[in-house]
């Protein structure tokens, strides 16, 4: 347990907690994550206990509501807490120099981490570097053998598909063209703009999908409504082909 | 709307806030979430000119500043007399935060908002903070954990390291800085970094899925990732193809900066 907490002090803390407002024991146990982040995870197996032996004591009351036992203060309570506000201050003091540790120790931590994943990042491209040259070779070779295996791969698909050459050839024919266009965007124009503008395409569609995604997940999707949504979609990639070509 | 000049170590604590503007010179900044109730505490104040703390209570805004101090200012600051203040200041974590600091170092960690962080030459850290967020710096660096959701850097000189972010939107655009970003991809992540002569180095898991563009006017690219495909045309280099069945988009342009593809776990 955090050193905050000695001297019965977080049956002070709890008390001040439940003055605020009467609360689920749970409730409680978040609250004290929270005012500590995180530091301070105090377990049901503290908190319960401790919640019951001030009810013994007359110090806190509980009633059940929807299943779930809310506590709040009694005047007994109020009465202990009020004798102990200088305490209370104290703690609270306390409190806001461990929030300073925190923040301290998180400055830290992750300093370190970001650290450490940069000295990582920066020796393991510096190992690609020195190993390009090879890869390069390497890769070539590979190159190389994809072609060949892939020019016998469509020999062989040519000669199973002769009859369908017409299909084939026209699926061809627009393949090459949007390789063109895309060899002819990189080399043509000035690079940045072209980029930029990709870049922000991008964000467009992935906003899209983000929100159609989003909107889906909160509709009863039927099959009926994804055949409805298919003819939409069909019809927006029309929209977009005529708006890109126009 | 009330007030306070605060000329010595002191400890306020407010009712509800939902943003948070707060600008120093020197000193140490730590802007935390928390659930428990709004609090600035003052440890160390050394200014000839007092520190303004305002909170008007109607439109739950909190703000801590110099008189004199104003945005467009920050820059001048770094000349004139040197005002040290160490604060820390926990605000729940849906406040939108608006944070500005000279030389301050500054902490932000938790925030789900909106955050916006302006340094001239301190480091800032953000841990954990997603949401909508905007860093921008001269030349001083910018170092995130655990980032989710919108991150927007902007620096000179100052480098950015990303480690163990999930981002949805990254756009980083930097002068010299260096960028280093250690990512995990959603299908709809969108990833910018553009640089002049600063490198960029990423990591990505084996098993990502995006559509990867790498170009450089000089700068050296490469690439553990061999589904990647390179080509030089005159002028420019490229890098580019598609990782596992792709959706998440990653970009990175540089001039002279060095582009590495570093392919990491399995995710």
């Amino acid at each position: 347990m955090s050193p905050v907490f000695g001297h019965g002090r977080l049956r002070l803390y709890l008390l001040k907690l439940l003055e605020e407002s009467p609360r689920h024991g749970y409730e409680v146990i978040r609250l004290l994550q929270d005012r500590f982040l995180g530091v301070y995870s105090p377990s049901p197996g503290t908190i319960y206990p401790r919640l019951a032996r001030l009810e013994e004591e007359g110090l806190v009351t509980h009633e059940v509501v929807e299943g779930k036992k809310v506590f709040s203060i009694t005047d007994k309570g109020r009465e202990e807490l009020n004798a102990r506000l200088d305490e209370l201050d104290d703690l609270e003091q306390e409190i806001s120099a461990s929030v300073r540790d925190i923040a301290r120790e998180v400055k830290e931590d992750v300093r370190d981490t970001v650290k450490s994943l940069r000295d990582e990042l920066t020796r393991m491209a510096k190992d690609v570097r020195t190993g390009a040259r090879d890869d390069t070779q390497r890769l070539k070779e590979q190159q190389k053998a994809d072609f060949r295996r892939l020019k016998e791969q469509q020999k062989r698909q040519w000669m199973e598909h002769a009859t369908h050459w017409q299909d084939e050839g026209e699926r061809l024919s627009g393949e090459w063209r949007r390789i063109w266009s895309e060899v002819w965007a990189t080399l043509g124009g000035s690079p940045t703009s072209r980029a930029d503008l990709d870049a922000e395409l991008g964000e467009l569609l992935a906003d899209f999908i983000a929100e159609a995604r989003q909107e889906a997940s909160e509709a009863r999707l039927t099959p009926e409504k994804l055949a409805e949504l298919r003819t939409a979609l069909d019809e927006t990639r029309r929209r977009v082909r005529d708006i890109l070509e126009g | 709307m009330q007030q306070w000049t605060i000329e010595g170590p002191e400890q306020l604590t407010f009712g509800q806030v939902e943003a948070l503007d707060v600008r120093i010179v020197a000193g140490r900044l730590a802007v935390l979430a928390s659930d428990g109730p709004p609090t600035v505490e003052v440890s160390e104040i050394e200014s000839a000119s007092p520190l303004l703390v305002t909170y008007d209570e109607d439109a739950k805004e909190l703000s801590i500043t110099y008189k004199d101090l104003t945005w467009d200012g920050l820059l001048g600051w770094l000349r004139r007399d040197r005002r040290r203040t160490v604060l820390t200041i926990t605000v729940p974590k849906h406040c939108t935060v608006n944070a500005g600091v000279v030389s301050a170092p500054a902490v932000v960690a938790g925030f789900e908002r909106m955050t916006q962080v302006r340094s001239v030459s301190a480091e800032i850290v953000l841990d954990g903070v997603s949401g909508d967020v905007n860093a921008t710096t001269v030349s001083g660096p910018v170092e995130s954990r655990a980032m989710d959701g919108d991150l927007a850097f902007k620096s000179v000189s100052g480098d950015l390291t990303v480690a163990d972010g999930t981002p949805r939107r990254l756009k980083a655009n930097t002068v010299s800085g260096r960028i280093t970003a250690d990512l995990a991809l959603r299908p709809t992540g969108h990833v910018t970094l553009n640089s002049v002569s600063g490198d960029i180095l990423v990591r990505l898991p084996e098993n990502v899925e995006a559509d990867v563009n790498v170009r450089s006017t000089s700068g050296r690219l490469v690439s553990t990732f061999h589904e990647l495909f390179n080509s030089n045309g005159p002028g420019t280099k490229s890098m580019s193809g598609r990782l596992g069945g792709g959706m998440a988009s990653l970009s990175a342009i540089t001039v002279s900066g060095e582009v590495a593809l570093l392919k990491g776990e399995k995710e």
